[in-house]
């Protein structure tokens, strides 16, 4: 005990070191709390942004399109021309019935996309430029685009329960316009009569050329052999990976399965990558300096009091006891640097961490990337109907760059606790060997120096 | 009725410095009584603080046999040298070597400490000890440097005391002391063998103690001349 006692006062020893090794650990400490508070904001706001993209899972046929592409879109638009033992890929609608009795599924939502031969002009140079996209979905469920998001009914009625196998689209409106056709009409796809029973409008151009009708018309009427996607919903986030490895081990050998999540974290954490790692550095590099401000200084403290040393120990002090008093000593040191840094962090860590954010990743340019993932060319994948998801998303990304670029770096029982425990460590770290070279002094030659 | 409480036997001791080999001790044999007091003289260099520090295992001999109060003090491997210090001797050195932030009586205190002595018994011992080495109550509380040269003297001499140890061994306790403060301590020394029953080596260079104590070993070039 009084080992402790004596190892404690003895920081007070040499006030003006004391002053200035405290000063500088506290610098040390503050900011390693706030690289601390960083990193765990950072984490917490990808836990977040985990939890709000969602339990979606989706199904694609095998090894056909990684990020849905043009490319890919010519494949699934069969012109009339192609050899019929030359099928498209598709996933069977079996898959259906046989996904949603999984348990954890909620939702399972068929998606049909593909191009329509363009009635004017056939011809295959013209045929993007003037073509129309058409998408089969689940009637009843939300009318969504690849790449766009979801549509508005701005006429008429979506898609609803009962128009199944129903020759009735919903069209944007840009395509009405341009082939002069209005609610109530009809329209010819595929050598095909369609009622037109809602019009929808979407900001986005490509939206605008959608047709929306039931997937099972859809595969009817293009003879398609499958479907082009699965969307699957898991009753959990916690769910979402075992569900995503049953339906990989059922469906793998003719299926990619992904999880909304993950494909979605794996861009973000690009996007939080560099200001991850800049916090772990920095938070590296001020534990070391702490590390090497402790050593030193307990080094100093063991020369320049090795002839008290010898004394204690021609008094009867065992190497034991002087480890302890001196470790003590030099956790004591640290522990007040820790909780200095402690009282340094409440007042500049806010101010500090902002400019470190600004520094690793400018803010503007988390929103940018997140609205690129979601809604631009690789936005497509998220794209999510049932219940509206893709604007929860979208909204959750853009929300979440907000808040990095304001982490709230907040004093937690936990960072506290970190600080406590890092100061701890650090003494112990950084005194124990001035301490066991204290423990090892000869006293009859320390005391003879003069 | 005289009792052994030291004996040493062909003791040496060897520095090795640099590449040399200085021989501070060679071939040093005696018996010293307890309840005298022993003067230890020589000139500069002759070895006295090398015996000392070895009576003291505050260091370990080269050759020979060091026995103290029936301990073979050679045998004790360095890492439980602590443990022997602390219960069979009691140092007094030139310059004090008071810890200077702690106050008279936790210095007085610190072989209790270390011997893990409970702390009422502890406290009540180091101010016996300190009333003995003749520091007055009210100075008990103050540090050392509030203290007079003789006043810290006489702390140290407390210090060697508190542990009742078979040995005190005071190296050149009064070269830093003026003549009537030397003759204090040196009475203080005295009293302590007539009075109290210790048994005190003192390392002098004054002639006058020498005489004075009960016995006298000359050191000449690390070699004992005369006992
Ligand atoms: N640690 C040491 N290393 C080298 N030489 C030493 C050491 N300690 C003592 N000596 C040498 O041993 C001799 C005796 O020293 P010491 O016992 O201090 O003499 P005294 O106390 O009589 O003046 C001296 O020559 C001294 O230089
Ligand atoms: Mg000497």
């Amino acid at each position: 005990m009084r080992n402790l006692y004596r190892g404690i006062r003895n920081v007070w020893r040499n006030r003006s070191r004391t002053v200035v090794v405290l000063c500088i650990l506290a610098l040390a400490a503050g900011l390693g709390l706030v690289m601390l508070a960083l990193e765990e904001g950072v984490s917490s706001q990808v836990g977040a942004m985990e939890a709000s993209v969602g339990t979606m899972i989706e199904i694609r046929p095998a090894g056909v399109y990684g990020m849905m592409s043009l490319g890919g879109l010519g494949i699934l638009g069969r012109d009339p021309g192609t050899p019929a033992d030359d099928p498209p890929p598709g996933l069977p609608t079996a898959m259906l019935e046989e996904i949603a009795g999984m348990p954890g599924v909620t939702t399972v939502a068929p998606y049909v996309m593909t191009i329509a031969r363009d009635q004017a002009t056939s011809t295959a140079g013209m045929r993007f430029a003037r073509g129309r996209m058409v998408y089969g979905v689940a009637p009843g469920g939300d009318l969504t685009v690849l790449g766009g998001g979801q549509v508005e009914v701005v006429s008429g009625r979506g898609l609803e329960p009962g128009d199944e196998g129903m020759p009735v689209v919903v069209i944007g409106t840009a395509i009405a316009e341009r082939e002069g056709v209005g609610l109530g009409d009809r329209l010819l796809i595929q050598d095909r009569w369609f009622r037109i029973v809602g019009l929808h409008q979407s900001a986005l151009r490509m939206a605008g050329l959608g047709i929306f009708m039931p997937y099972d018309v859809a595969l009817e009427v293009f003879e398609l052999e499958g479907l082009t996607q699965i969307y699957v919903w898991a009753d959990s986030i916690g769910r979402v990976d075992a569900l995503r490895e049953t339906l990989q081990g059922q469906y793998g050998e003719i299926a990619d399965v992904v999880a909304q999540k993950d494909s979605l974290m794996g861009r973000l954490d690009e996007a939080f990558s560099s200001l991850s790692s800049a916090s772990r550095l920095g938070l590296l590099l001020s534990l070391l300096a702490a590390g090497v401000v402790v050593f030193g200084s307990m080094y100093l403290v063991v020369r320049e009091r090795a002839r008290e040393i010898g004394i204690l120990k021609a008094v009867g002090a065992s190497p034991r006891d002087i480890v302890v008093q001196f470790g003590t000593e030099a956790i004591a040191l640290s522990l007040a640097g820790a909780l200095l840094g402690l009282a340094l962090f409440v007042a500049l860590g806010p101010a500090v961490a902002s400019r470190v954010v600004q520094a690793a990743a400018p803010v503007p340019a988390v929103p940018r990337m997140a609205g690129e993932i979601l809604g631009g060319s690789g936005g497509e994948a998220l794209s999510r109907f049932g219940d509206g998801a893709f604007g929860r998303a979208f909204m959750g990304g853009g929300r979440m760059g907000m808040t990095v670029g304001t982490v709230e770096v907040a004093l937690t029982w936990s960072l506290a606790a970190k600080a406590i425990l890092g100061g701890l460590g650090l003494g112990l770290a950084g005194g124990l060997i001035p301490s066991l070279v204290a423990a090892r002094l000869k006293p009859a030659e320390v005391i003879r120096r003069d | 009725m005289t009792e052994r409480v030291v004996r040493v036997c062909g003791l040496a001791k060897s520095f090795r410095f640099g590449g040399q080999t200085v021989d501070a001790l060679r071939e040093v044999s005696f018996d010293l009584d307890r309840a005298t007091l022993v003067g230890i003289v020589g000139t500069s260099g002759s070895g006295k603080t090398t015996l000392v520090n070895l009576l003291g295992g505050l260091d370990s001999p080269s050759a020979g046999e060091i026995w103290v109060d029936g301990i073979p003090v050679h045998e004790i491997p360095e890492s439980r040298l602590s443990g022997f210090r602390r219960e069979k001797v009691g140092f007094v050195f030139q310059f004090y070597n008071l810890i200077p932030n702690l106050s008279a009586l936790e210095n007085v205190a610190l072989p209790l400490e270390f011997g893990r002595v409970p702390a009422r018994l502890r406290e009540e011992r180091a101010r016996q000890c300190l009333t003995l080495a003749g520091l007055p109550r009210e100075r008990h509380r103050h540090p050392p440097g509030r203290l007079s040269g003789g006043e810290q003297q006489r702390v140290a001499v407390a210090r060697a005391l508190v542990n009742e140890p078979a040995i005190i061994l005071a190296d050149e306790p009064t070269g830093n002391l003026d003549s009537a403060m030397s003759r204090t301590i040196m009475k203080l020394l005295f009293s302590l063998v007539r009075e109290h029953g210790r048994t005190v080596v003192v390392v002098t260079h004054d002639h006058e103690l020498a005489r004075q104590a009960d016995r006298t070993l000359v050191l000449e070039d690390g070699r004992l001349k005369a006992g």
